[in-house]
């Protein structure tokens, strides 16, 4: 057995104990009591024979690519000058958002910049870009003030103006998966993560350093590749069967924009983290985590550190061990493919399959993050109302006269949002099932070879839906 | 379907069976899996040639 088999047994193992040791987990989901017909285990197993019901009928039914060559047409004409104005609209909302979070009260409930940042736009925008495409690209605040500082720059340097240079291809996707996990570090880890004007600072810093790179590299190639969240939301408007171009609108079949993904350098790392970032946020707030985390607490704590920084220690060795472990999963599947054919090396595979995860990652986020945007997304109605969270008085509706609202828990029941998030978990990976199942073939040629190609990624899938189920369930109980 | 509905949720060992249908899969391509291989072995096998015919 080599060093890299091993490893990957290992994984293999650390997680299937993980998931037995572990009584409950938790996450976003905690919104009552359910009244389910049947016992919520027996929707994993349900979900498993979906799964393996979609194995099956895609060997049988489905022989010839479909999903390779692009299929979409054009919908309609936009108008030129609708980029420049979600442009400013997205400058002034960073804008409003950073003046909250630098001049508003510390109360981070109360305060807009917290629920703007965490909710709307990190958990909010996912869904948008799922519907109706990379609409982030519109409203992105240092895009857009990229371009505009792009074009002034042409008006006043004219033709003296030099080339941007050129991206290095061997950085790739790596500055924004760094990114991603900075970030989720700083929501999950950080003990100061949540306080508005820490947020305010931080959504500055990340602006310059993004407004420096687009200056060095050009605006379209840094976005591309290194800026976290134009990345993240690009990856997920590739399963809608909306993209925008530079003045018109196209539609495609859903999925269709996935196998075109170039999956260079650091896009596995991309996909991997949002995966890991979201397992483990729901991990963490579990049993075993909440036994375990003292542990080592008390352990960094022996070595010297204060108890702050030893549980931040503990939650970041937490947030790494965790993605590692998914990382580690998808690599069980792309080794045991390679056992079916040696064709193909591991990296060529992994790169090769890389586009399925999105759906992947796009359902564990629905699923997670479903009752969290259904009720706190609630909270944007009184909190653009009352921004810096100032005292008011009965019956001032504040800025938009909205100031009194309060969160609504009931429009949707427990047993909904628990429908939702199975038929999330269950549809995302039936959709990496096609995904996969359709490059294979275009890969290996026939469908006979395709199909045992994907067994391995079969069994990868049936294992994220019962890890995501589980923490789920976990989390309603 | 009341008592169906909390069968087992509220026991530890509810998480195994959220680990049960992954370990049935598993084991189903591995099984599924070794077949393949021995076929395939037996088909790359070289067939035995006649051997000289034995004088009556």
């Amino acid at each position: 057995m080599s060093a890299r088999s091993r490893l990957a047994a290992l994984t293999g193992a650390a997680w299937l104990i993980g998931l037995c040791l572990a009584p409950e987990a938790s996450a976003h989901g905690i919104v009552g009591v359910q009244d389910l017909p049947i016992p919520r285990w027996l929707f994993g197993w349900a979900a498993t024979i979906v799964l393996v019901v979609s194995f099956v009928a895609l060997a049988v039914l489905w022989p010839k690519p479909k999903l390779q060559a692009s299929r979409e047409r054009r919908l309609l004409p936009v108008p030129r000058f609708l980029d420049p104005v979600c442009g400013a609209l997205g400058v002034f909302a960073f804008g409003f958002v950073v003046y909250a979070g630098l001049a508003g009260t510390e109360v981070p409930a109360a305060n807009l910049a917290p629920t703007a940042i965490y909710v709307t736009a990190w958990v909010g925008v996912v869904f948008v870009a799922l519907l109706f495409g990379d609409v982030w690209a519109a409203f992105s605040p240092w895009r857009a003030l990229g371009r505009f500082g792009g074009w002034v720059a042409q008006r006043l340097a004219g033709d003296g103006l030099p080339e941007p240079m050129a991206y290095p291809e061997r950085v790739g996707r790596w500055p924004a998966a760094i990114g991603l996990v900075a970030f989720a570090w700083v929501e999950l880890v950080w003990t100061r993560g949540d306080e508005p004007m820490v947020l305010a600072v931080l959504a500055v810093a990340y602006a310059v350093v993004m407004l420096v790179g687009m200056s060095l590299y050009g605006v379209d190639a840094w976005t591309r590749n290194a800026d976290a969240f134009g990345v993240y939301f690009g990856l997920f408007a590739r399963i809608s069967p909306l993209r925008w171009e530079r003045g018109a609108l196209f539609v495609r079949p859903p999925l269709a924009g996935l196998p075109s993904l170039d999956a260079g350098t650091g896009t596995l790392a991309v996909l991997l983290a949002a995966i890991g970032i979201t397992t483990f946020d729901g991990f963490s707030e579990g049993p075993i985590w909440t036994d375990v985390a003292p542990e080592l607490t008390d352990l960094f704590a022996g070595l010297g550190f204060s108890q702050a920084v030893a549980l931040q220690i503990t939650f970041t060795f937490g947030l790494l061990l965790v993605t590692g472990l998914v990382a580690g999963l998808f690599w069980l599947g792309i080794n045991g493919m390679k056992t079916v054919s040696t064709q193909y090396d591991a990296h060529r595979l992994a790169r090769e399959f890389a586009h399925t995860l999105v759906p992947i990652a796009a359902a564990y986020i629905v699923a997670h993050y479903f009752s969290l945007l259904a009720y706190q997304g609630q909270a944007m109605g009184y909190l653009l109302s009352n921004p810096l969270g100032d005292a008011l008085g009965p019956g001032d509706g504040g800025l938009l006269g909205t100031a009194q609202w309060t969160i609504d828990y009931g429009w949707v029941g427990a047993n909904a949002i628990w429908y939702v998030q199975v038929g999330a978990l269950v549809i995302g990976h039936v959709a990496g099932l096609i995904l996969a199942h359709d490059r294979a073939i275009a890969l290996y040629g026939s469908a006979r070879e395709a199909t045992r190609s994907q067994y391995w990624m079969l069994a990868v899938m049936v294992a994220f839906t019962s890890l995501g189920l589980w923490l789920l369930s976990a989390a309603n109980a | 379907m009341t008592v169906l509905a909390h069968l087992a949720s509220d026991h530890w060992w509810a998480s195994l069976l959220y680990l049960l249908p992954v370990l049935i899969v598993v084991a189903g391509i591995g099984i599924t899996s070794w077949r393949d291989k021995r076929r395939g072995e037996d088909d790359d096998a070289p067939t035995t040639p006649p051997g000289p015919t034995a004088a009556p």
